[in-house]
């Protein structure tokens, strides 16, 4: 004789394995169609290359074929080139968004200078608006290229957004060629941010806790310092992950144990604090 | 009717052409030769990075190696064969001034594991080997130089410039930093360089974009705006040059 208490709880057993299958298949079901929505958000190859003629139209120029490069060091962008290597655009691989143009002539174009500061400066707005960026709310930083820079014919208009003194991960540069007032090189980077950038870590003590990590204060005369430490305020993301975070810039010399002549490395270390818990942020990992 | 003198005469010079010639051809290679020095420091590690930019060199028809952890005096002895020659590593300063490279050695016992590789004047040793000593003439069949580290194209009051010397020496095109640089920028805008140089954008394309297109990926990461310092990369010689189809420089 089977036992009754027994089969009811054989049969309790049965229904609450039928359920937590149930459950486990509807969670692959949602999951399979997040990855179909996902895969359908992608951009093609063909949409890419469509993209990118657009964008060098953007410049006043024409191109008959344009190739996705293979092997482009930097993931999730397509590069995509023309035969002759004229220009260079980059399109984000998750939206088919542009986030770069560049001409290899008028990057090359050498040159006397013909165009002042300030008529760059227009020709680079007007470009950023053609181009359907909206420059409201950034800071301008013109970036100063040595004499033997490969750019040191380029003016470099940078915008980057700063709210209440925090550096935003969204940032726009477009580069005019000094000779021939032409558009060399445009890109951009654009994230809405969604989380709070009030710090709790006040800026002193992550510059302590930034040094602390590094261990320079203990070190004392095998390292010497370049200048103070640097601190700023930034978001940073990285796959689609942003934290508030304390850059801490040192600039240092390290002596080499047992160096010849003095022998030191120069360093340049940038440690990243959580705004928020003080922690040591790693933006490799 | 020709003399017995003039006959040696004639001998002599068809033999000082032949060896002209041997020489000529011991430091041509076919295909023509590429080199990328990458190190296990302590601190930092770029013996990938140099794999990457020496891979695009084999794809675009170099002998193309990359070497990790040699001395100073491997790449010193070598590089006249090099049509490419790159290193990617730490800087190194002497009493603060900049003045070089670090080639950290575990590669042979006959030399310490710190050599340096430095700009300026001074006798070789066995920790170190200076861009001085070689002829002026040294660099003449290279291509390119890159020296991918900090400080290796500034111009120190003692000594000079690590990079520009490189260019005097006959190096077509000298690629190095004027300033501080970030590690990670350091070796992105290695691995980038070179995969716009196996893509025939000149150098100083290649230079330029590699810079913006690293400070475009890492800024964001790294919560900042300026590149990480590769906006002091520096070029001396042509800026038009290419490195595709793989040869040596003139």
């Amino acid at each position: 004789m089977i036992n009754r208490k027994k089969l009811l709880g054989f049969m309790a057993g049965i229904v609450i394995l039928s359920l937590l299958m149930a459950v486990i298949i509807t969670l692959h079901n949602i999951d399979s169609k997040r990855n179909i929505v996902n895969a359908e958000s992608f951009a093609s190859k063909t949409e890419a290359v469509e993209r990118a003629k657009a964008s060098v139209a953007l410049l006043g120029k024409n191109v008959d074929t344009l190739e996705i490069l293979d092997g482009y060091p930097i993931e999730g962008v397509y590069a995509i080139g023309d035969r002759e290597r004229k220009f260079m655009v980059k399109v984000k691989k998750s939206t088919g968004e542009l986030i770069g143009i560049s001409s290899s002539d008028d990057i090359n174009a050498h040159g006397p200078v013909k165009v002042s500061l300030e008529d760059a400066n227009k020709l680079a707005k007007q470009f950023a608006e053609k181009a359907g960026v909206n420059l409201a709310g950034c800071e301008l930083t013109t970036e100063d290229f040595g004499p033997d820079s490969p750019a040191k014919n380029l003016y470099l208009f940078k915008w980057f957004k700063v709210n209440k003194d925090v550096i935003l991960p969204s940032s726009i540069n477009v580069a005019v060629n000094k000779s021939t007032g032409k558009i060399a090189s445009f890109s951009k980077t654009d994230v809405a941010v969604n989380i709070p950038i009030e710090p709790r870590i006040a800026k002193e003590k992550a510059i302590k806790l930034a040094d602390k990590s590094l261990g320079l204060s203990v070190k004392g005369n095998k390292v010497k310092m370049i200048n103070d430490p640097n601190a700023s305020l930034g978001v940073s993301v990285k796959n689609g992950i942003q934290q508030l975070v304390w850059t801490i810039d040192f600039k240092f010399i390290e002596a080499i144990p047992g160096g010849e002549d003095g022998a030191g490395i120069p360093r340049f270390v940038s440690v990243l604090v959580d705004a928020q818990t003080g922690e040591i942020f790693d933006p490799m990992k | 009717m020709f003399k017995q003198r003039d006959i040696l005469i004639v001998l002599i010079l068809v033999a000082a052409l032949a060896g002209n010639t041997i020489a000529y051809a011991t430091t041509k290679y076919s295909p023509p030769r590429a080199r990328c020095y990458g190190f296990q420091y302590s601190d930092l590690d770029t013996r990938l990075t140099a794999k990457h930019g020496s891979d695009e060199l084999d794809l675009v028809g170099y002998d193309s190696m990359y070497l990790y952890d040699n001395p100073a005096h491997y790449a010193y002895n070598n590089m006249y064969q090099n049509a490419i020659y790159a290193f990617t590593g730490h800087g190194v300063t002497f009493s603060g001034h900049p003045g070089g490279v670090v080639f950290w050695n575990t590669y042979t016992s006959s030399y310490p594991k710190t050599t340096y590789f430095r700009s300026g004047s001074g006798s070789n040793t066995s920790s170190q080997v200076w861009l001085n000593n070689l002829s002026n003439s040294s660099f003449s069949e290279m291509l390119l130089a890159v020296n991918a580290g900090c400080y290796t194209a500034y111009s120190d009051s003692t000594y000079g410039n690590y990079t520009k010397r490189m260019y005097e020496k006959g190096a077509n095109t000298a690629i190095g930093f004027g300033d501080l640089v970030l590690d990670e920028y350091n070796k992105k805008w290695f691995e980038t360089f070179f995969w716009y140089v196996r893509y025939n954008y000149t150098f100083g394309n290649a230079s330029y974009n590699a810079a913006r297109d690293t400070g475009q990926l890492y800024d964001p990461q790294f919560g900042r705006s300026d590149w990480g310092g590769l906006w002091s990369v520096t070029l001396y010689g042509s800026s038009t040059a290419k490195g595709t189809p793989a040869r040596y420089g003139i």
